[in-house]
């Protein structure tokens, strides 16, 4: 059985970088100009530029200059307790939604790709939510979960006390997450969909000719063959909610009690509020670590069994 | 054909890169001035500038008052010559002419002291200088609803200040008429902002938060913050206060008839409207103190400021003088908000309109008049006072929702004692 990764016909076009002619190699140029430009102004240069500022004071007062600071900004950020703090919230936050996310997607995406009447339909209203900007649902939701708003009352009808959500220090993460779930479930799903639909019916036929079970069939032929696709949405996901910050603005200021101060909040805080661009900086360069360390361990254990 | 496509790309990337350049000059004959304001707001006084200066136009930009001082900031910060005056919410001139935010105006507008309320010239002043103009100025008073008194036969509070209430009188009071059916029982309108928060601690003589020559110090553990925060505290967790609804739609619910006390500013139109339609019934007593307390009330509203790396700095002058410092002007700027203009005489022309006006009720122009003489407090005068106002914001954001408030303000003080760190330091290294 040939790898499913590489099939022949993509395995004759994988040729040796030094075979290419240069007019190839000048047409391949100019088509990923535009990106190539766009990925160096709006990722490579900002992200130099916030490494650079964060070595700068951090107070720039009228005959004290903008000078040099070095490692000032990160020894003040490293011994803040309301920057571990910070961090703790975020983790936490990535660490419930991502899995739960990408689990229900999934379940959703399986649910959806099975012949159910009206699963377009469904899948249609599962994607609805991401088309609300994402500065307005938090607008809705927050007058949703309001003491006197319509969840609440919902609650009533069914025998469940009136909830405080926003304003509990303990329900406030846990409300921001259902936010930005109802938003993303929908979204990650349609990746999901669309990698299961690549899988070729004839394996799953296969496997279960030789007496594979639903569960098996799942476990030992969907699963691997989505690794792509799953990987691709763990990561995205796992990004997106690191640097969550609209429903955090809109609905809770951080509040209460830091419960939902994530890192890109306090950042925004820094930054536009207070007016302190080095600080600022220092946070998003130790989010970027914080990230990147991330997302190198998820792709570490998602392609473990990728080569051979 | 390929050198073709190449041609074309590069062209449309010039042109691209040209679009980009060059912002909006502001400055000559042309105003570019940023608010937080509705342009509608200040259409008449537009108008008015431009009739009385024929060849100077006023060209507005508003942003919404919570992103616009974060905006300003980034722009300033960047030396953005593409407007030319701006409004500056009163508090933070010490923090934006130390970082060299605003064009000193001190001898180039005549006599700007006599000619403007006391309390607006000092609160446009920083370090002995005059940094911007004042427009406007605020109070606040206390509403109460004549309908849910009346049920709980509840003798409404007066607009003679000698004979203002207490807050005790008042939480209990609220608490009457909630008995009687009030739905809430007293709601501050911008609740858990510094601004609404500020005469708590200092009637029982906690001061404003901030200490020291340049009040870059915390100070809001003392016996008075932590009592006049207890008492706050109660009101959420006692049921006389919904927790949970943000500033902007508290109005709507005293509007509704919901609430037995009100604390907001004087001639708010929406009450105004209420009244007219016959939806609600309110009158106006003078704002509470604490019991063996001083009586004190929050003031200070918006002034305008000059944006230092302009080079022509004269038309914005002219338009500033316009609104700040001529009676007409003045007038014009405060029709359509409802706030107070700074200008003195335009000061007391505001006041006489309000005493004729059917809605409101008797003594309340006298009331203000002798509340900005009295008993206005501004909030500190300090550099930090951004950092202040969030993170004690923040602070009372948790002793609404039932946090401990000794635990509570020992975290603030903390945290703003890291954060106004770096400004103390700075400010010596100036000199």
């Amino acid at each position: 059985m040939t790898d499913a990764k590489t099939t022949p016909r993509q395995q004759r076009t994988t040729r040796r970088l030094g075979s290419f002619d240069r007019g190839e190699v000048l047409a391949a140029l100019l088509f990923l100009g535009p990106a190539l430009a766009a990925l160096v102004m709006f990722r490579i240069v900002p992200a130099v530029s916030a490494l650079v500022t964060s070595f700068k004071s951090s107070v720039v007062l009228v005959g004290v200059s903008s000078s040099f600071a070095g490692l000032d900004n990160y020894k003040t950020l490293l011994t803040s307790p309301e920057f571990w703090g910070s961090v703790k919230t975020t983790l936490l936050f990535v660490g419930i939604v991502v899995p739960v996310q990408t689990a229900a997607a999934l379940a959703l995406a399986v649910l959806l790709t099975q012949k159910i009447p009206l699963a377009r339909v469904w899948r249609l209203f599962l994607f609805l939510p991401f088309s609300v900007p994402l500065g307005i649902s938090p607008l809705i939701w927050g007058a949703a979960l309001r003491p006197d708003g319509i969840v609440n009352a919902v609650l009533g009808a069914v025998g469940i006390g009136a909830q405080p959500f926003l304003t509990s220090p303990t329900q406030a993460l846990p409300s921001i997450m259902l936010v930005v779930s109802w938003i993303g479930v929908g979204y990650w799903m349609v990746f999901l969909i669309a990698g299961l639909q690549d899988i070729p019916n004839t394996y799953l036929e296969a496997a279960a000719i030789d007496g594979a079970n639903w569960w098996r069939r799942f476990f030992h032929v969907v699963l691997p063959l989505m690794r792509r696709p799953l990987a691709f949405v763990l990561v995205a996901n796992t990004v997106a909610n690191f640097i969550l910050f609209a429903p955090v603005q809109a609905l809770t200021g951080g509040g209460p009690r830091q419960s939902t101060n994530l890192i890109m909040f306090d950042t925004y805080q820094n930054a536009f509020i207070v007016g302190d661009r080095a600080a600022a900086s220092a946070q998003v360069v130790i989010l970027l670590i914080i990230m990147l360390s991330v997302v190198v361990l998820q792709f570490r254990l998602l392609s473990t069994e990728e080569s051979g | 054909m390929r050198a073709a496509g190449f041609g074309l790309s590069l062209s449309a990337a010039g042109a691209f890169l040209a679009g980009c350049g060059g912002g909006q000059e502001g400055g000559g004959d042309g105003i570019t001035f940023i608010a937080a304001e509705e342009p509608a707001n200040f259409r008449p006084v537009i108008r008015g500038f431009e009739a009385a200066n024929r060849g100077m136009t006023v060209s507005y930009n508003n942003y919404p008052f919570d992103q616009l001082n974060s905006v300003l900031q980034s722009r300033l910060q960047s030396e953005d010559t593409s407007f030319t005056c701006y409004a500056v919410d009163q508090p933070r001139v010490p923090a934006f002419a130390a970082r060299g935010y605003l064009a000193d105006l001190s001898d180039r507008v005549g006599d700007v002291e006599g000619q403007v309320l006391r309390t607006s010239y000092e609160a446009s002043s920083y370090d002995g200088k005059l940094y911007s103009l004042p427009i406007w100025t605020s109070e606040q008073v206390l509403y109460y609803n004549t309908a849910l008194l009346e049920k709980a036969g509840i003798e409404p509070p007066s607009t003679n200040p000698e004979s203002r209430w207490t807050w005790e009188e008042t939480f209990s009071a609220a608490k009457e008429a909630q008995g009687a059916g009030a739905k809430w029982g007293l709601v501050f309108s911008q609740v858990n902002r510094y601004y609404q928060l500020q005469p708590l601690p200092e009637s029982l003589g906690g001061g404003p938060g901030l200490r020291g020559p340049d009040l870059l110090e915390p100070d809001i553990t003392n016996d008075a913050w932590v009592e006049a925060f207890e008492w706050y505290r109660k009101t959420f967790s006692e049921g006389l206060s919904p927790r949970g609804i943000p500033p902007e739609q508290n109005a709507a619910l005293f509007a509704a008839g919901d609430v037995a006390f009100y604390v907001g500013i004087p001639s708010d139109p929406t009450f105004e409207e209420a009244k007219k339609n016959g939806q609600i019934d309110w009158g106006v007593g003078a704002h509470p103190y604490f019991e063996g307390g001083e009586a004190v009330t929050p003031t200070d509203s918006w002034s305008w400021g000059i944006n230092p790396f302009v080079e022509d700095q004269e038309a914005a002058l002219a338009w500033l003088k316009y609104v700040a410092l001529t009676k007409k002007g003045a007038l014009q700027g405060a029709q359509l908000v409802p706030v107070m203009p700074a200008h003195s005489e335009a000061f007391r022309e505001y006041l006489d309109q309000l005493q004729t006006q059917s809605t409101e009720p008797d003594g309340v122009a006298d009331l203000l008049d002798h509340e900005l003489e009295n008993t206005a407090v501004h909030r500190p005068r300090s550099i930090g006072y951004v950092q202040f106002e969030e993170i004690l914001n923040t602070a009372f954001d948790d002793i609404s929702t039932g946090a401990d408030v000794a635990k509570t303000l020992q975290r603030a003080s903390g945290e703003l004692r890291r954060d106004l760190e770096p400004l103390r330091s700075a400010l010596e290294q100036q000199g």
